[in-house]
């Protein structure tokens, strides 16, 4: 419906009108509308709570173009959404994702699929204001109290009117047994912006291209200028980092080595017989069966006999625990040599392993237990030393448990309880 | 339901001219004899024949299940525009009735042990591991139990619907409401029954693979089969003298239900094909594979164009989609479509190489067709085309009636 062309010939003393037409329902709009399209008026229409099956014939209105320019909103989300991930996935920035192809259909499917269903819901909603003409800066039937009805139960049919006619059109309507006939007056509406309005929308869409084309320039050209950093303390921060140079200290080092003389807390380890497994050598008996004898000595430092800690049953168990985390995988879970490790390195028989001799054999067995603490500590021929992963009472743990081993190995049945011995089997 | 009686009203035509289902009959029951002597020349012991049964009654029986999940979500929704071709899609369900019986011969086969239909049923599937752990369902005996479940309730609900809706027609006041009830209780058993009947008849061929959207999957073909069938009828009756009134907003409505299982079909099997192909997982991708390999690649091709993207281009304009010539055109296509669908879902288990074909395809097809359609037709054929309206107490929709108010 539009104002852009009023019938208005004549003096021009009589102003435009609406003639608003309610009807008791739908079936009476339909026949009305029918009779007034075949009049062949221009501007009327017809107002209804829901859509009536069958008006579009009787007001001979022509099928609307909106369904095309959803189609055409759908496609361009369509070749958008795929143009989009084929430009970002696999050309401006090739990425590659699950092994998948740069750029394939199948996984760019519903990115398009939603795209299009936006694009296109867009352009339904867009299309139908542009084509209803909307937003309307007013409308001449919302000052009808009577029209109100047309959201519930209400069905009108207007016609818009110059003055001179209106008497002739009034009975025009008449006759097709409207229940009311109300006259609006029609203001004439601008139907365009005022001039300064347009002018500062036209400045700000030129202002608003300024971004863009900043950001296009950027794009393909390079600059001398440092990178502009939003967080600055964050990106420099004054504390060195590892393995950095410094220019503070003479060596030149960012990391400090401990100053000579101290010690860190814990780290004071006294008791030589505890931490080291040997015996203090200002403490050592001198006799005539031990003198100080350079080569023994040198040879063989003086061992920790007995255990430093008390024997507990606990202790033993711990050391069990200990023992079957850090030593079977080598040494079998009875001492024998025959842990995973070296089945599977025997296997390979790279002539890189040396089996581990069984720890009751008689040559360890006989060692004292300081000997056997010094050798979880520092390893011996190609055993690595346990000193950074056991702690010092799990190592006597440990070795407590060796002893039990090798007692186990060369044991009678003397050396059983008298109560467990009959739930122990013969093994033949 | 003999002994329904309704006004005998001229105007309402029967559903089918007196002779043609005896005809029908006759002729399918003709065919299939011609088909089992066939197989008595040595083609039963065959994967072929077995393979060639299924594909024919799943696609026969498709249509039918499509219908009673028309038939129960319009009751659900209190739809009205779809209340007089009601008796259209109540004889396509209650061809579920001689399908049922036509089933059994594929529950011998299974019973045999001879893994001529499903791997899972031969002596040395249970050395396969995968398959040995879902032997606890898919066994003989519970796939037997499983299938005269589903026939059965499908048959049960299709009977309801049919006699209900005679009684509806003749007058009686409380059909409408039992029949409405049995809209929501139908729509819970079809949901239930045809994703585990999709799963156990043709899921299982292949028992290595799974896919949870299988059941909607076969659904979404079985409602697109079954609304293409439907716009067929409608257009025969049509040329019969019945449904002339069917206004053009009815026969958009009917459009519009064709097009969105088009659609629905096609997110559904993208779905299933996205999620399988992303994760690249084989024992997933292995189905897909077979199917997108060799000669089935065309095939592929075929479905994702003429199931989806042609059907889809055609339909998707107001105009295709109120013109009945137009719809019978497409719905022709879509039932040929469905069934290629089909054959590209169960042959590849027997024929990975290349694309079967044997006599026996066409021949079960016109066996089942015209043994489900002429038996039904003869006992239901006295029945009128067009069924009754609903009642419009609660809409608003302007149908002639009264005006509805907001309630």
């Amino acid at each position: 419906m539009t104002n852009a062309s009023l019938p208005n010939e004549g003096t021009g003393t009589n102003s435009p009108k609406m003639l608003l037409a309610e009807y008791p329902d739908e079936h009476s709009l339909v026949a009305a509308a029918r009779n007034i399209s075949e009049q062949n008026l221009t501007e009327w229409d017809t107002y209804s709570p829901y859509p009536i099956h069958g008006i579009d014939e009787a007001m001979r209105i022509r099928p609307t173009r909106l369904p095309w320019v959803v189609l055409g909103g759908a496609l361009v989300g369509g070749s958008t959404a795929m143009l989009l991930q084929w430009w970002t996935n696999a050309v401006d920035y090739p990425f590659l994702i699950s092994g998948k192809p740069l750029f394939s259909v199948p996984s760019s499917i519903p990115v398009a699929f939603e795209l299009s269903i936006l694009f296109a819901a867009f352009a339904a909603f867009l299309g139908m204001l542009i084509f209803n003409r909307l937003p309307r800066l007013a409308n001449p039937l919302l000052r009808s109290d009577q029209f109100r009805k047309v959201t519930t139960d209400g069905f009108f049919l207007s016609l818009n009117v110059s003055g001179d006619d209106l008497e002739n059109y009034r009975k025009t309507l008449e006759q097709t047994n409207p229940s009311s006939i109300e006259e609006l007056a029609l203001v004439e509406e601008r139907t365009t912006l005022p001039r300064p309005v347009v002018y500062g929308l036209w400045g700000l869409a030129a202002l608003l291209l300024i971004p863009p084309v900043l950001i296009a320039r950027a794009r393909v050209t390079t600059s001398s200028d440092p990178r502009f950093h939003i967080y600055h303390g964050m990106e420099f921060q004054p504390k060195r980092k590892t393995q950095t140079t410094s220019e503070l200290f003479e060596d030149g080092r960012s990391m400090r080595p401990p100053v000579p003389g101290t010690i860190a807390r814990g780290d004071l380890e006294l008791d030589t017989r505890y931490h080291r497994g040997l015996e203090p050598l200002d403490e050592m008996p001198r006799n005539a069966e031990n003198p100080l004898n350079n080569e023994q000595e040198a040879s063989e430092p003086s061992w920790v006999q007995d255990l430093p800690l008390k024997v507990t049953t606990e202790l033993m168990q711990h050391g069990q625990e200990r023992y079957n985390i850090f030593c079977s995988a080598c040494h079998g879970l009875g001492g024998a040599g025959d842990g995973l490790v070296t089945q599977r390195a025997l296997e390979l028989e790279q002539g890189t392993w040396v089996k581990p001799i069984a720890l009751y054999e008689k040559s360890i067995a006989e060692q004292p237990v300081g000997k056997l603490y010094n050798t979880i500590t520092n390893g011996v021929r190609k055993m690595p030393g346990y000193a950074s992963q056991i702690p010092p009472r799990d190592r006597w743990a440990i070795v407590l448990y060796l002893r039990a081993l090798q007692r186990g190995k060369n044991a009678t049945i003397e050396d059983v309880p008298q109560d467990i011995r009959p739930s122990l089997r013969e093994v033949n | 339901m003999a002994d329904v009686s309704f006004p005998h009203d001229e105007s309402l035509i029967r559903l089918v001219p007196k002779s043609s289902p005896k005809v029908l009959l006759v002729l399918g029951i003709g065919v299939l004899i011609f088909c089992g002597s066939l197989s008595l020349l040595g083609l039963v012991a065959s994967p072929e024949f077995w393979h060639a049964w299924l594909l024919n009654w799943i696609f026969l029986s498709s249509i039918s299940v499509g219908a009673l999940f028309f038939l129960s979500i319009n009751y659900v929704v209190g739809a009205t525009w779809s209340d007089e071709l009601r008796r259209i899609a109540e004889v396509l369900a209650s061809s579920i009735w001689p399908l049922a019986v036509l089933f059994l011969p594929i529950l011998a086969v299974v019973w045999a042990h001879d893994g001529l239909l499903y791997k899972w049923n031969r002596a040395e599937a249970i050395l396969d591991p995968l398959v040995a752990k879902k032997a606890a369902w898919l066994n003989p005996v519970g796939f037997a139990l499983r299938s005269v479940l589903y026939l059965g309730i499908w048959s049960w609900l299709a009977r309801y619907y049919l006699t209900w809706s005679l009684e509806h027609q003749a007058g009686n006041p409380g059909a409408e409401r039992r029949l409405k009830r049995m809209g929501v209780i139908g729509i819970l058993l079809l949901a239930v029954s045809v994703n585990f009947a999709a799963v156990d008849w043709l899921m299982s061929l292949d028992p290595h693979w799974y896919s949870t959207i299988f059941g909607i999957y076969y659904f979404a073909g079985c409602a697109t089969a079954s609304s293409a069938m439907m716009i067929l009828i409608v257009s025969c009756l049509q040329r019969r003298g019945e449904f002339l009134q069917l206004k053009e907003d009815q026969i958009h409505d009917l459009g519009k239900w064709l097009f969105m299982f088009v659609c629905f079909w096609a997110y559904i099997a993208f779905s299933q094909y996205l999620l399988i192909w992303y994760a690249n997982i084989p024992e997933e991708t292995q189905w897909y594979l077979v199917r997108q390999s060799e000669a089935w690649s065309w095939m592929a091709l075929l479905l994702i164009v003429g199931h989806f993207a042609l059907p889809f281009a055609a339909l998707l304009s107001r105009r295709a989609k109120r013109s009945p010539s137009s719809l019978v055109v497409w719905s022709v296509f879509l039932l040929v479509m469905h069934w290629i669908d089909l054959y590209w879902l169960i042959m590849p288990t027997f024929s990975p190489k290349f694309l079967p074909f044997n006599a026996l395809i066409p021949l079960t097809l016109l066996g089942f067709g015209g043994c489900a359609f002429g038996s039904v037709l003869l006992v239901s054929g006295k029945y009128p085309a067009r069924a009754a309206k609903l009642s419009r107490k609660h809409s608003l929709l302007n149908t002639g009636n009264s005006i509805g108010t907001t309630s």
